[in-house]
């Protein structure tokens, strides 16, 4: 098999921006958070509808792809007081969101900002915890325009 | 910024370490170094919540004391005022912020021989450990 280019882990911007914000824009109409540590993708799964009935060959169970639950995200950064405040009064607003890794592709999504809030570390950093609730499909950014 | 400035500047600045005439020096000090002698090494620097676009500006670091005297209860006074100290650090010094300097450790007391003598010397570790970043 081909050998992949590998992307790190690190670098990964992430951004926030209006309902109308391009996925692909490189900036504009997209704010940026510094200082990002950590960032949980969100993990959409199918639900599965059972097909199987009594005659089904085998007698092993069936299913069908159902409805997809586009799942949650979370995001957490170093603690600056101004920037706690701004995502604060994000809380519930409709918003794009998106993460861009270091090879320029990633992902976007749209949905609402669930809760955020400080986390104290006595041995290091406060930081603030952001989590999301994704509404609708990913989008899938192959490259930034 | 230098952590090796401030801790020097910290353990000099004390009052009750300097009356006991203890000299500190980087790394084991000189042969003919006066003792009592405060001895200290920085080692293990890491960067405290690496960040996706850069390392964390705050850093953790173990800070290795090593404590020489001519007598056993001598190295014994000398680590009660540097374990008094250390820990009691927090705040700026000379442009380092310190969150925080934890013991992390003291060995048992050793004896020796000076070189060249026989006269003894006795001596102890330390080990701390330090959360701090350069002042802006």
């Amino acid at each position: 098999m081909a050998e992949i280019t590998e992307v790190f882990g690190s670098g990964i911007v992430f951004s926030y921006g209006d309902t109308t914000a391009v996925f692909t824009a490189p900036t504009s109409g997209w704010t940026a958070t510094d200082e990002v540590t950590d960032i949980k993708l969100p993990q959409p799964e199918k639900d599965k509808i059972k097909t199987s009935h009594m005659l089904t060959t085998g007698r092993v169970h069936t299913y069908r792809s159902g409805w997809t639950e586009p799942g949650t995200a979370e995001v957490t950064l170093h603690y600056e007081k101004t920037v706690y405040s701004t995502l604060k009064a994000l809380e519930g607003l409709d918003k794009n969101f998106r993460a861009i890794f270091l090879d320029g592709s990633g992902v976007g999504w749209t949905g609402y900002i669930t809760g955020v809030y400080p986390e104290t570390d006595i041995e290091g950093l406060v930081t603030t915890v952001i989590k999301f609730q994704v509404s609708g499909a990913l989008t899938t950014i192959a490259a930034l325009a | 910024m230098s952590y090796e400035v401030a801790l020097t500047s910290i353990l000099r600045g004390d009052e009750q370490l300097t009356a006991l005439g203890a000299t500190v020096r980087p790394l084991t000090g000189a042969q003919k170094d006066q003792r009592p002698l405060v001895t200290y090494e920085l080692s293990d620097e890491e960067a405290v919540s690496q960040t996706m676009q850069a390392q964390s500006a705050t850093k953790r670091r173990t800070i290795e004391i090593g404590l020489l005297a001519d007598t056993y209860a001598e190295v014994i006074e000398l680590g009660q005022n540097v374990g008094r100290i250390l820990p009691a650090t927090v705040g700026t010094v000379e442009g380092v912020i310190i969150a925080w300097i934890r013991a992390n450790g003291e060995s048992d007391i050793e004896q020796g021989v000076e070189p060249g003598t026989d006269k003894p010397v006795f001596v102890r570790t330390q080990s701390y450990r330090t959360l701090y970043r350069a002042a802006t």
